[in-house]
């Protein structure tokens, strides 16, 4: 996401969520390192997610109901195209 | 399913053919400008460098793909592509194919030429090219198929979870 007007990438998204899901809330920093992002974009997204009532954004962030549903659905999605946890550590 | 390689192969394509399109716009107006008299040479020194689009395409579909980590964010990258321009990939892939395969009954029609007279060359590669097409054509098929329902399965899944 170079733009805050642009799109944001599908796979940033559930990284971001993943990541709080696992760990529960985090600072921005903590979040954008475990992410491997720049700090800037890392930010850009959280305030998208924010806006689409993904996580809330406070001293900490952490996933919302919807966030947390948003994610169960993303992993739906690619149990359904065959892919799964195990195929990452290949 | 390796989606990793999918979206190698579809980054790539993709940036191929911008990459070729500006090399054909270069390529034309230094052609124009050799017609109008203000350029001499150029336009051969760079119609010879017809790879380097293929090569940055490969370099920067590559780079980006470092980004990408593991099969799920790859399954999504991929699935946000197919959501913009369904079916660029199988086509451009197919139409690679077919090039590839134009390349090679050329290559053994002008090896062949050496022991056989000129005139068959053409008839020889054209022969050769649609033997060798319509073999991988039919084996291509079941792959195709399932490509496309890959593809539709896609397009329907990041209906599902755009944000």
């Amino acid at each position: 996401m170079k733009r805050s007007s642009s799109k944001p990438d599908l796979y940033i998204v559930y990284r971001l969520l993943k990541i709080l899901k696992e760990h529960g809330p985090l600072s921005k920093t903590s979040l954008a390192l475990y992410a491997k992002l720049n700090y800037q974009r890392a930010v850009a997204y959280l305030q998208h997610l924010s806006d689409a009532g993904l996580v809330e954004l406070e001293k900490e962030v952490a996933l919302t109901r919807k966030g947390y549903e948003t994610l169960e659905k993303l992993e739906e999605v690619l149990k359904n195209l065959g892919v799964t946890h195990r195929d990452n550590q290949k | 399913m390796r989606f990793r390689k999918r979206l190698l192969n579809c980054v790539e394509l993709r940036w191929a053919k911008r990459l070729y399109v500006g090399y054909a716009v270069v390529l034309y107006s230094l052609y124009l400008a050799e017609a109008a008299g203000l350029l001499k040479g150029v336009a051969d020194g760079v119609a010879g460098l017809w790879f380097l689009p293929a090569l940055a395409a490969a370099v920067i579909a590559r780079r980006k793909l470092l980004k990408i980590m593991g099969e799920q964010e790859a399954a999504l990258a991929l699935m946000e592509l197919v959501s913009k321009d369904p079916y660029f990939c199988t086509a451009a892939e197919l139409t690679v194919r077919a090039i590839a395969l134009f390349g090679a009954s050329l290559l053994v029609a002008m090896v062949a030429s050496y022991w056989l007279r000129n005139t068959i060359g053409i008839v020889l590669s054209l022969t050769l090219f649609t033997l060798l097409y319509s073999r991988a054509t039919g084996r291509e098929l079941k792959r195709l198929r399932e490509e496309l329902e890959l593809v539709e399965r896609m397009k329907k899944a990041y209906e599902e979870v755009k944000l």
